[in-house]
């Protein structure tokens, strides 16, 4: 129960230091299009990063 | 009960806050301690926070929670993407806090620490947090636009163009002045040029580690450059001890001028992920290190502030920069109080992040909250230097002279009390040749923060690290803003041309491109040549015609909320933006007519260009030039800059004009 919190909270850090430094959450972007697209391929971590710049 | 603990609450706070005021206000004449401004500053924030911000959020803009926001709407899971409201504050908070909160308070500190103080405090409540929170409010309910599209489609096509032109040389202006920074930091300064020049390798070489071997490590990419750039600052030390390699890195201000120049053209045309990217995680995670560093020093030193509360300079006669408190203490303090750079970002990313309505108020009001205390703390760091030693940094050398005998003899007379031991030994601690006319703000910052850390740690043996280790700060933030900053003029440029000529519009054209950096280069490379070479140091040129030109565009952005909040039927509560709109173009206006009417030399730049046309006609040679040409070269300038005030005077009285239109119409 205490290292979920933990783990959640350690999640938003990393997220608010990418974000800091431009690079968007990949995870929110895998579960949006699980969630609204499942027909279409996801992007790989790697794929998603070289767009988003 | 639970009510009244929590109004009984608010009123001890406004007793805290009442008495650290009495404390500052009283102990007039002796020094007082850092601590009682932070804890005056938290109380102003803490209650402008909870029931301004409040009454904006609920009366005037009326959010609502329920409201789909655009990244619901678009949600792409790329640029449109619901994030947290802690998290997008971060976000939020790293893209507005510039280098602008650290350079402005120290350069304000020449009339004493209260004058800079007081306008931190209430330009950020009643005019900075407020531009900042509306126009992300305004942006939010139309789909995240941009300020330019805002403009376009709230006042019309003209002002909308308008607008973009004036924000175009407002950019140049800014990167200019930016770049001055560094070349008045690093100019003579082996040991910081070395620093700063090794950056730009190990950003190199985390862009290619980062794409090529390790893709997507970011935190592992930029813990190797953290531990590169540290050894880069230590082996800088051993740079300057050794003499051949120290002339390597010896440049004089013309030279590295010509280098930034170069520099700023290369990085704007390569990849991003190759040098701009690796070197932003860098200068992020320094500058969030920094801010926090300083606040814990800040507040455990609690050092005394050994500059007074007002000096003699409120008249106008100040060295650091010419002009007397109003207006001019209102357009050097931007960033900190109210910077029109700020309302980009609310119409940028933040908007097509926000998770819901309500969050606005804590992301737009709440992080230039934070932005202003920064700005605090920078004051605190130059006002607890020696007021000797700031004089003699920031004082320009044909005032002062160049030896250190020179600047104390010069400076005594003004009555701060500095000896030249004093002055060399400050250099010696900190590891450099000489501190004399360091202008520019950054190697104030430094030296104050090496004060501060030294304190905290490692004692006076440590001072010469902290001390580059602040410069480092400072240039690496700067050079990413200058980079990224040409990168955003030439996409406005090829915008802007290609509405007349197609062909300059399109992005992928490589002519086009170079065409448009080279444009924007020259352009704010001519202006900061011109400041190099001035003889009253560049800074009192240059800065203030950047804090005109900043605060004219918070003008313009509060004008469009004026304009929206009327449009809306929220005109009863529209005097919350007509009133900071009133005092930033009132201020504005008169320092721009005072920069070009003036009739003392060293504020008005036409009366400078008649002083220089007299010496010419009587065939006298006034410094800096050494021919007749630079003579002709100095009228020349002043003319430009002339004309560039006037045209941002143009711009934001057409502004003004289109919008009390808009609103009248509105109201018929």
């Amino acid at each position: 129960m205490l290292s979920m919190t933990f783990k959640k909270s350690l999640g938003f850090v990393a997220q608010s230091l990418r974000l800091m430094v431009g690079v968007p959450e990949y995870s929110a972007y895998a579960e949006h299009m699980r969630y609204r697209h499942p027909d279409q391929a996801i992007m790989t971590y790697e794929e998603f990063l070289m767009r988003s710049k | 009960m639970a009510h009244l603990i929590r109004k009984g609450g608010w009123f001890m706070l406004a007793l805290i806050g009442a008495s650290a005021f009495a404390v500052i206000a009283l102990r007039r004449g002796e020094p007082i301690g850092a601590v009682w401004i932070v804890i005056a500053a938290l109380c102003v924030y803490t209650i402008a926070y909870r029931l301004y911000s409040r009454f904006i959020a609920e009366r005037v803009l009326r959010l609502d929670p329920t409201r789909v926001t655009p990244a619901h709407k678009f949600n792409d899971g790329l640029d449109y993407v619901p994030t947290n409201k802690y998290v997008l504050f971060g976000h939020h908070f790293a893209a507005i806090a510039g280098a602008g909160p650290l350079v402005g308070p120290i350069l304000a500190a020449q009339m004493g620490y209260m004058p800079g103080m007081l306008w931190l405090l209430g330009g950020v409540v009643f005019g900075g947090a407020v531009q900042d929170f509306t126009v992300l409010f305004i942006s939010t309910r139309r789909d995240g636009r941009s300020l330019g599209d805002l403009i376009k489609s709230e006042l019309g096509q003209i002002p909308g163009m308008i607008a973009l032109f004036g924000t175009f040389f407002i950019m140049l202006i800014l990167l200019a002045v930016l770049a001055l920074i560094v070349v008045k930091a690093l100019a003579e300064s082996p040991w910081g040029t070395f620093t700063v020049a090794a950056t730009i390798p190990i950003a190199l070489f985390m862009g290619v580690y980062a794409r090529y071997f390790r893709p997507g490590s970011i935190g592992e990419v930029s813990l190797i450059g953290f531990i590169l750039l540290m050894l880069a600052i230590v082996g800088g030390q051993n740079v300057q001890d050794i003499p051949s390699l120290a002339a390597l890195f010896t440049l004089t201000g013309e030279q590295l001028t010509w280098l930034l120049i170069g520099y700023g053209f290369i990085a704007s045309v390569l990849p991003v992920w190759l040098l701009l990217a690796p070197r932003d995680y860098l200068s992020t995670f320094l500058k969030i290190g920094t801010i926090l560093g300083l606040a814990i020093g800040v507040l455990f030193i609690s050092p005394e502030l050994k500059m007074p509360a007002f000096t003699q300079f409120t008249d106008g006669s100040g060295p650091v920069w010419s002009g007397s408190l109003f207006p001019f203490l209102f357009i050097t303090i931007a960033c900190g109080a109210i910077s029109g750079f700020h309302s980009l970002i609310s119409s940028g990313t933040t908007p097509k992040m926000l998770a819901q309505e309500a969050d606005a108020r804590f992301i737009g009001y709440g992080a230039m909250l934070t932005e202003s205390f920064v700005a605090i703390m920078a004051l605190v760091a130059a006002a607890s230097l020696e007021p000797g030693v700031y004089f003699a940094m920031n004082s320009p050398a044909a005032i002062i002279g160049t030896t250190a005998e020179s600047a104390a003899q010069t400076i005594s007379q003004w009555g701060f009390y500095v000896t030249p031991e004093m002055i060399t030994q400050t250099a010696k601690d900190v590891g450099e040749h000489s501190i004399i006319s360091r202008t520019g703000g950054a190697p104030t910052f430094a030296v104050g923060m090496a004060q501060i850390q030294s304190d905290v740690m490692g004692g006076r043996s440590l001072m010469a690290f902290w001390y580059h280790f602040a410069i480092l700060f400072e240039a690496l933030f700067i050079l990413t803003a200058i980079d990224a900053g040409t990168r955003v003029g030439r996409f406005m440029l090829q915008d802007l041309l290609g509405s007349f000529i197609p062909a300059m519009k399109r992005i992928d054209s490589l002519g086009a491109s170079l065409i448009a950096t080279g444009i924007c280069v020259g352009g704010w490379g001519y202006f900061l040549y011109q400041g190099v070479i001035d003889p009253l140091g560049g800074i009192n040129t240059l800065w203030p015609l950047f804090g005109i030109a900043n605060q004219m565009l918070a003008g313009i952005a509060l004008i469009l909320c004026t304009c929206v909040l009327f449009k809306t039927k929220r005109g009863r509560f529209a005097w919350v933006t007509i009133i900071p709109a009133t005092w930033v173009i009132v201020c504005t206006l008169t320092a721009a007519w005072q920069k070009i009417f003036h009739a003392n030399p060293r504020i008005g730049f036409l009366a400078h260009a008649d002083s220089y046309t007299t010496a010419i006609a009587e065939e006298v040679l006034l410094a800096p030039a050494k021919s007749a040409a630079q003579m002709q070269q100095v009228v020349f300038n002043d003319h430009v800059n002339a004309s560039l005030t006037a045209m941002f005077m143009l711009v934001l009285i057409s502004i003004l004009l289109f919008g009390i239109r808009t609103i009248f119409s509105k109201e018929k």
